[in-house]
């Protein structure tokens, strides 16, 4: 599969703004979305390959993005990547269920952040 | 508590993932910079370099006061850096007007465009001047304050140069006047002359068709001259070869080759010397009458032979001729005329000497006749014939025993000597003979003769083999021996009888003993007999029988006295 558009979803605007600098430089093409309905809102409309998706979201949280984005046939092929400082197993689980297809826990380095992008290319 | 602890938790984190990308970010730019400096520091050497090495003076200038300059600019103006930086512009003129001027122009220059150039003869520090050209800008457009850049380029040379050319250009000018003034008039030549040359090129295009048939013409007559010289050579080594050949021949042949003109000797090949014993050269060049006997013989020869040499080309004959030491010899002359006429009388003479064959062929001739005189008078018969019987030659002895008339009516009627041999038998034995042993001698055998006429020959014959041994034919000499045949079988008869008659003499002789031993006993028995006895008649009939007996004895002794004489 090949990646060429990511969604970077987080309300911390020193993350999104870090990993959009960081993923524009690898010649990426970044969206960024601050809160969960802007998030729902760019993914039908960009229609990324990757989303980077923080769970915890302003107006409507990862899980429930996920949750919405996976069910819709629309966006149900969209890899999801849910990065969160939630790291409770539970918490994880939720994450998992919800459809995402890996769960990070912060911190993460951006280096691995990028090796999960490019594990889903090689895909 | 838990649930704090949980929240606090995600709290930490999410503050550590700010960190750790801002310590990323930090390490990234860090990474950056050290690249950044090092490229700085890359230029800053090259910039060292290049300032270090430029001939041109570079120096920075700020508030009229030298802040830095490079060695180019110290040498240019004769001062040393320490000496320059920090010391005022004004060093640079001669009086404050001149830098009121030049910084009129540097900063009227400034506020329109952002660079300034201009030249000046500056004040060097022995006190001469220095043109120089000066470029100069701000260092910081947006800032005046920063001072101002100048790069300064002593031109003196340049100045020199330019007034050279200066001076050089005004030559050139009144040069290029005179060229002018040279090239009107040229150009009226040129005018003229172009007139000529079409004439001339008229011509030239009417000389060169001219010289190109004139070429044409050269080259086939040299074609034709090449082709004669290599025919010519051609001939000339022919030619080269003929004489090569005729002097092989000359020198082969064993005779003397004299070629004559007008009776005089022209060539002689080196045969001369043996046959006349003269050397080639002491013939050239003189009459031949030194070959001849006679000054007769000589002008006789001419006569004959010229004669005859006008209406044909070649001409034999013998004739006597006398060598250099005086000897006599007979020469066989074979002449030829050299070409279709008699003009100069040029021929060419073969001499042969043929004084021996001519002795031996006289000699030949008088054996030849004894010997023909011999075949023709014998009394013997001589015979040649073929294998295969035929007659090759006869004598007339022969042709005499044959009882033929002619030797041809003997060839004629005899096609195979072997037939003529009575008995067959005997011509096998010949044959046999004559194979084996290559001859036979006092070999007899009847022959048939003319009209079936039988007579006893005696035969001596040989074979005559060739090289390769095959019999050629046989001679022989044939002896009529019938006579003495008939002698020989009437002397054998005679003493047949002779031991015929010796033999009955002898024979009687013993009868007669015989019978006159019966007689006695008879006339014994007889004695004391008279004719009444029984035995009388028979013993008076053995008396007469005895009687008879005896005249029978008697007549067969007389017959054998008589045979000894009695040979019919």
């Amino acid at each position: 599969m090949e990646v060429k558009k990511i969604l970077v979803v987080d309300d911390e605007t020193t993350i999104s703004s870090y990993l959009q600098k960081k993923l524009t430089k690898l010649g990426y093409t970044v969206h960024v979305a601050n809160d969960g309905e802007d998030a729902i809102e760019q993914s039908f409309a960009v229609l990324p390959d990757i989303i980077l998706l923080d769970v915890k979201l302003p107006k409507l949280d990862g899980i429930e993005v996920c949750r919405r984005l996976k069910t819709d046939g629309r966006t149900k092929h969209i890899s999801i990547i849910m990065l969160s400082a939630k790291a409770q197993s539970f918490e994880i689980r939720q994450g998992l269920e919800a459809g995402a297809d890996k769960y990070l826990c912060k911190p993460v380095s951006f280096p691995d952040i990028l090796k999960e992008i490019q594990a889903f290319e090689t895909k | 508590m838990a649930t704090d602890n949980i929240k606090k938790g995600e709290q930490q984190r999410r503050m550590l993932q700010e960190y750790i990308f801002n310590l990323e970010d930090a390490q990234e730019k860090a990474g950056e910079l050290a690249v950044a400096h090092e490229k700085l520091k890359r230029s800053q050497d090259f910039l060292t370099a290049v300032i270090g090495s430029t001939t041109h003076g570079i120096c920075l200038v700020k508030n009229h006061t030298f802040i830095w300059c490079n060695n180019a600019f110290t040498d240019i103006l004769g001062w040393n850096q320490e000496d320059m930086i920090g010391r005022k512009t004004s060093i640079l003129f001669h009086d404050d007007e001149e830098h009121t001027d030049i910084d009129r122009i540097i900063y009227d220059n400034s506020r329109k465009d952002r660079t300034v150039t201009f030249e000046y003869d500056f004040l060097h520090k022995d006190g001469h001047r220095v043109s120089c050209m000066v470029k100069g800008r701000p260092q910081d457009e947006h800032d005046l304050s920063k001072g101002y850049v100048f790069s300064v380029t002593d031109f003196t040379d340049l100045k020199n140069t330019e007034t050279a050319l200066k001076d050089s250009y005004k030559d050139l000018e009144g040069r290029t006047n005179d060229l002018l003034k040279t090239n009107m008039e040229l150009s009226r030549e040129i005018k003229e002359h172009k007139k000529t040359e079409d004439k001339l090129n008229k011509y030239r295009g009417h000389l060169e068709e001219l010289v190109m048939k004139r070429t044409t013409e050269l080259k086939q007559t040299n074609k034709k001259l090449q082709q004669e010289i290599s025919e010519r050579r051609q001939q000339e080594e022919a030619l080269n070869k003929l004489e090569e050949m005729e002097s092989s021949i000359l020198s082969a042949i064993p005779h003397a080759v004299i070629g004559l003109k007008e009776r005089i000797t022209i060539f002689a090949n080196d045969s001369v010397e043996d046959v006349f014993g003269w050397e080639p050269e002491e013939l050239i060049g003189k009459s031949t009458r030194t070959l001849y006997r006679t000054d007769e013989d000589y002008e006789q020869l001419g006569i004959n032979l010229y004669k005859v040499l006008a209406k044909q080309k070649v001409h034999n004959l013998e004739v006597p001729c006398r060598r250099k030491d005086g000897r006599d010899i007979i020469c066989r002359l074979n002449v030829s005329r050299i070409g279709t006429s008699l003009t100069d009388k040029q021929i060419v003479v073969m001499y042969e000497d043929i004084t021996d064959i001519k002795r031996v062929e006289n000699a030949l001739r008088e054996s030849e006749e004894k010997y023909r005189n011999i075949f023709e008078n014998t009394l013997e018969g001589i015979l040649q014939a073929a294998p295969d019987g035929r007659i090759l030659s006869a004598n007339p002895a022969l042709v005499r025993l044959y009882k033929a008339a002619s030797f041809y009516e003997l060839v004629n009627e005899v096609k195979d000597f072997g037939k003529l041999f009575v008995d067959l038998m005997r011509c096998e034995e010949f044959k046999r003979l004559l194979v084996e042993q290559g001859m036979v001698k006092d070999f007899e055998a009847q022959l048939y003769c003319k009209d079936k006429d039988v007579c006893w020959v005696s035969i001596n014959a040989r074979s005559v083999l060739d090289e390769s041994g095959k019999i050629v034919f046989y001679e022989g000499t044939l002896q009529d021996i019938s006579e003495h045949k008939k002698l020989e079988s009437q002397l054998f008869q005679s003493q047949k009888m002779e031991a015929i008659g010796t033999l009955a003499g002898g024979v009687a002789h013993d009868i007669n003993n015989i019978l006159m031993g019966i007689q006695g006993y008879a006339s014994l028995a007889l004695f004391n007999l008279n004719n009444s006895h029984p035995n009388y008649e028979k013993l008076k009939s053995i008396e007469e029988l005895v009687k008879s007996g005896a005249d029978l004895t008697k007549q067969l002794l007389g017959f054998a006295r008589a045979a000894v004489f009695d040979v019919k």
